[in-house]
């Protein structure tokens, strides 16, 4: 049969001609088995029209019904079009009623499905029975389905039958089965989470009896085994400690997802666990390794890896002991790859391998992509500001890149000058020189803002700043707003700074334009006040150029609230975008850490930060360096 | 065997609730799509309420209409998020409305495609592929997906579920294990009958303790096919200093054995006599059906294997030579001409070869005319590439090559931000991290039989990249 037939886009009555001409020929089963893959493939690329054929479709299950590949393409069908078809849907039930009964698991299963995904009325009736029924089948594969399909129709259920479906599922806790316990915890997770008023407690022995069971049962039912030890809350020190002793070997799994799952659970122990490296001094070199294990899986897991490694160095540095080439970047690796590996190298960065890294950021800082360069020529600079150490290295990398005067370089060298100017004050001047050697390239605001807010700061330590200034005032009229309210300051602070013939007229001209030509209220309100300031004849020095904070890089760390249910929610959507989870999921329940006698963290952070409430929550930006 | 679990709901009134709530993240997809490179739907299943057929245009619109490189392999748009991988041209997507477990997902969508590829025996999926397959892929999500969880995923316990005939086996191809091995099972299954798994016994996993080895079947001949995998990975600085340099392996098994047999399994570097020795290392991962806990306490890989093919383990190992020695020498002279020199000697033993040695050298855009020098292999420009192709049929061990050309530069720009020199090869036969298969034992409690056991090497570059 050709495979791309199938998928030609038909119309209703092409097909119910073919199946009334298939009728009259003898392989008419094959035939119309042929006509209903046709019906279902149009279905899929969204062909509506098929909707009409519900009749037809459901003849086809009369004649054909003993084929199970004819019945799940029927139950498909019905499961989509069922809004649309609601009386020929009815139809359907006794099949599924005489499948529900059938001696074959998979028929069994396959009508349990079918029933729970359409909430008609009348379905709805009966689900709850089959269902309920389905939970002491004596197939564990049914009471697998059985336990899933509760969270489906859990929602429609009268207030008897939830309380019922509840009882059933906890009565499946106890199966002999471990992957129909593992389906009745994922069922249970699903409802606490969608329904209010709904909570999930575990206590010590089936804590431990769920641990040991691990071994023994297959990855996914893992993953919801290890998901119900965080509902766990360890009262001593000792019983995290024995938890997290049994998820190290799950650390070497091959599937990813359940080695971020062991992590999630042994980072979610480890507040329990004082000094929690020095009780178990093995955990920097598995996490590590798995780490680096997980790293030469696909882009997307490689991904979803590293922004959780960021997530742990920001606060459980200490579990890590990572080498820094391993997040060095390949020439093909995709941009949002690059982007975050750059973010570790930063992080990773110390004073021991700042010669590897820096040479590292230096070729990426010469790379075609725009995109790069700017982001290395940043971490560059931000690598000065946070390791005092490795200050003059890095700023004379920064000087070097300058020699080349290639755009992107020195525009972005423009913008983090101004920082690392401000956190050395009266150093690397000469990096000034070489960026206003090259004052015709910053073409793009930022980096015009940045060289206007420079000029005006440092202008008495700038041999000829006036004249600079002048020049690149000319372009006044055609700035953005942004730079132009800086311009109007720097101006300022020079005249303030070195008043003379040249930078007042410039102060003059200046005025006059904000004041009269700019429609712009705020650039207007801002000449106005330094206009009257200028007349008051006082020392307005100290009000204009006040003596600046010392700007730290660690300002950028997320507040310890938000870290802590990142943590929580380890391999989850929120660790990617490394935001508190209500930002990104409106409706998502929030999680903390639990309080209990070992919990190690709570006191240590409210003493250690104790103006932890007044940081703003704004956490917009993803990146930990800006 | 019973356990007694008592796992406690509670019914919390909303006023009263100060408690707190900790729980994990539940691994919910609400829908799954498989598009094609047009962004044509190919596959669309719901497996819960929340979110509707159409959703599927929001992604089309959103990620695959737009030409630009893929920022992010998540997108959420209001709570709704679009989880995506690529293969080839098709997108396979899932959706979801709450903060799932992204791991999860991931790792779902890249076994569905590896099951897809399994079970029709083919090494890539391509739209075709899933067009003449889709009743199956229906069948898999249907079986692979239980509202919106993930559940069973073994291919060996999956297979027995599904009643439609993979189609089109002509495509599969005859060189590939795995196409061998799922037309031998297609073979099987068509002599059952017309209808051949609709009415068989039930898949009884109940008193199974490992879900992984459904049945115990029994063979005539027993045989252990081992294939031992490693992908090379260098990257150098232009100074020839090496940043990284490491092997990404795997092994590999064709387990054909009776009964419910245990495995045990040992590799090591060869420069040690210590059979355990060179896997001390902690950057391995294993198959789920290896006890991790013998592995942590005894270093003893054991296990009782799935009925035929599967990943036993991946590791990364570090290497200290590379397989290849090459200097590439690059000099401006005479005015606006660079000129080339590239050095190459082959590290490994001298009784092996390797085959199709591809080494890709840039050179600057608009080049069109090379005259080069070289003493093995072939020289070849592709000028829509802007590389030299230098490409090597077969390089015994300890040999050595020499290539020299120049070229007349076009732009001095172009020193500043071109790719490294890259390099592909094949080893057959042969471990780059010198790995070797210390022994394997099979053990069948009940049965008394010898297994024919077979190991194989191959060796390939992955990321093979010097700066320059």
């Amino acid at each position: 049969m050709g495979s791309s037939k199938l998928y030609a886009r038909l119309r209703a009555a092409e097909i119910q001609n073919e199946l009334r001409e298939s009728e009259r020929k003898s392989r008419s089963s094959v035939l119309r088995k042929t006509a209903l893959k046709k019906i279902v493939a149009n279905m899929t690329m969204g062909n509506n029209e098929m909707v009409v054929l519900a009749g037809e479709v459901l003849a086809l299950l009369t004649d054909l019904g003993q084929d199970l590949e004819v019945k799940r393409l029927v139950y498909l069908y019905f499961a989509t079009y069922y809004q649309q078809r609601p009386n020929e849907c009815l139809k359907l039930l006794p099949f599924l009623d005489k499948d529900s009964r059938s001696p074959s698991s998979i028929l069994r299963s396959l009508s349990i499905r079918t029933i729970a995904s359409i909430p008609l009325p009348e379905y709805v009736a009966r689900a709850s029975t089959w269902v309920g029924e389905s939970m002491f089948d004596k197939d564990a594969s049914v009471r697998k389905t059985g336990a899933y399909a509760v969270s489906r129709i859990y929602p429609h259920a009268s207030e008897p039958t939830k309380k019922q479906l509840l009882q059933d599922l906890n009565r499946l806790l106890h199966d002999p089965s471990i992957f129909v316990i593992a389906a009745a915890v994922d069922c249970l997770y699903d409802l606490v989470d969608n329904q209010e008023g709904l909570q999930l407690s575990i206590d010590r022995n089936n804590c431990f009896r769920i641990v040991d069971q691990l071994p023994n049962c297959d990855e996914w039912s893992q993953i919801s085994l290890l998901n119900s030890i965080m509902a766990f809350v360890p009262q001593t020190e000792d019983d995290a400690v024995l938890l997290v002793e049994k998820c190290i070997p799950l650390l070497q799994h091959g599937n990813s997802s359940v080695v971020l799952n062991a992590l999630k659970v042994i980072v979610y122990l480890s507040n329990y666990i004082r000094n929690f490296v020095d009780v178990l001094p093995v955990i920097p070199k598995r996490v590590s390794g798995c780490i680096s294990n997980l790293m030469s899986k696909p882009a997307e897991i490689q991904f979803l890896t590293m922004r959780n490694v960021i997530l742990l160095l920001l606060d459980k540095a200490e579990m890590l002991n990572l080498s820094v080439s391993m997040f060095f970047c390949q020439f093909d690796d995709p941009v949002y790859i690059k982007d975050t590996k750059l973010e570790l190298i930063f992080l990773l960065a110390n004073e021991r391998n700042i010669d590897v890294v820096l040479h590292e950021l230096e070729e990426y800082a010469l790379e075609i992509d725009d995109q790069m360069v700017r982001k290395s020529i940043r971490a560059i600079g931000n690598l000065a500001i946070k390791i005092p150490a490795v200050a003059d290295r890095s700023v004379d990398m920064l000087a070097d890149l300058l020699a080349s005067s290639l755009p992107h370089i020195v525009q972005e060298t423009a913008v983090i000058l101004k920082d690392i100017l401000r956190k050395y004050p009266g150093r690397y001047y000469h990096l000034i020189e070489a960026l206003v050697a090259n004052v015709d390239l910053l073409t793009d605001s930022d980096s015009r803002g940045s060289i206007f807010w420079i000029l005006g700061e440092y202008s008495t330590s700038i041999a000829n700043s006036a004249d600079i200034l002048t020049s690149l005032y000319q372009s006044f009229d055609s700035e953005s707003t942004q730079v132009q309210l800086t311009a109007l300051t720097a101006i300022i602070k020079t005249y303030l700074g070195s008043p003379s013939k040249k930078t007042e007229t410039l102060v003059l001209d200046v005025l006059r334009k904000t004041t009269q030509d700019v429609d712009e209220p705020d650039l207007r309100e801002r000449g106005f006040f330094y206009w009257r300031l200028l007349s008051s004849h006082q020392n307005i020095k100290d009000i204009v150029k006040p003596a600046l904070p010392i700007i730290e890089t660690s300002s950028d760390k997320l507040p310890a609230e938000v870290l802590e249910e990142l943590e929580l929610n380890i391999g989850s959507l929120a660790s990617i975008y490394l935001r508190p989870t209500q930002q990104v999921f409106r409706l998502a329940k929030p999680k903390r850490l639990p309080v209990s006698p070992a919990l190690a963290r709570t006191e240590s952070r409210a003493s250690s930060q104790p103006f932890s409430e007044a940081p703003s929550r704004a956490t917009s930006s993803t990146s930990v360096y800006k | 065997m019973s356990l007694a679990f008592c796992f406690r709901i509670y019914f919390i009134p909303l006023v009263l609730s100060p408690e707190i709530l900790v729980h994990g993240c539940i691994p919910m997809i609400n829908a799954l799509f498989v598009y094609n490179g047009k962004g044509e739907v190919l596959l669309s299943r719901l497996f819960r309420d929340g979110v509707r057929r159409n959703v599927c245009e929001v992604f089309r619109i959103q990620v695959i209409s737009k030409l630009s490189d893929i920022k992010s392999p998540v997108l959420t748009l209001g709570s709704t998020s679009f989880i995506h991988i690529r293969h080839g041209s098709l997108w396979v997507v899932a959706v979801t409305r709450s903060n799932v477990d992204a791991s999860l997902v991931f790792e779902y969508l890249y076994r569905f495609l590896d099951v897809t590829k399994k079970l029709i025996g083919i090494d890539t999926v391509t739209e075709s592929d899933v067009k003449a397959n889709f009743a199956v892929l229906y069948e898999v999500l249907d079986e692979t997906i239980e509202s919106g969880h993930v559940s069973n995923m073994e291919l060996s316990t999956l297979r027995p579920l599904l009643s439609s005939q993979p189609a089109d086996l002509s495509r599969s191809r005859s060189n590939s294990a795995g196409g061998l091995l799922a037309r031998a099972n297609t073979i099987r299954r068509k002599s059952t009958g017309k209808l051949p798994q609709l009415f068989n016994s039930p898949l009884d996993l109940e008193d199974s303790p490992h879900p992984w080895r459904a049945t115990a079947p029994k063979y005539k001949k027993n045989t252990v096919q081992i294939n031992v995998l490693e992908d090379f990975n260098l990257l150098t600085n232009a100074n020839g200093f090496v940043l990284r340099s490491f092997v990404d392996g795997r092994v590999t098994m064709d387990c054909r054995l009776s009964g419910t047999p245990t495995c045990s399994f040992a590799m090591s570097q060869n420069v040690s006599d210590d059979p355990f020795d060179g896997f001390k290392a902690t950057d391995c991962t294993f198959h789920q059906s290896v006890n991790l806990k013998d592995y942590d306490e005894h270093n003893l890989i054991k296990f009782i294997p799935p009925d035929g093919e599967f990943e036993l383990m991946s590791y990364r190992t570090d290497v200290e030579t590379a397989p290849f020695n090459i200097y590439a020498d690059i000099e401006p002279f005479g005015g606006s001409k660079l000129s080339y020199s590239v050095d190459l000697e082959s590290t490994y033993p001298a009784s092996v070869a390797a085959s199709n040695v591809t080494i890709k050298i840039p050179v600057p855009p608009g080049t069109s005319r090379v005259k080069p020098l070289v003493d093995i292999g072939k020289f070849r420009l592709v000028e829509e590439e802007n590389m030299v192709y230098w490409q090597i049929k077969k390089m015994m061990g300890h040999q050595k090559g020499k290539l020299a050309f120049e070229v007349e530069e076009v732009s001095t720009k172009w020193t500043a931000a071109k790719p490294p020199i890259s390099v592909s090869f094949n080893l057959a036969s042969y471990s780059v991290a010198s790995h070797k298969v210390r022994f394997f034992k099979v053990k069948e409690p009940s049965m008394n039989y010898a297994t024919v056991k077979s190991v194989n090497y191959a060796s390939k570059a992955k990321s093979y990249e010097i700066r320059i």
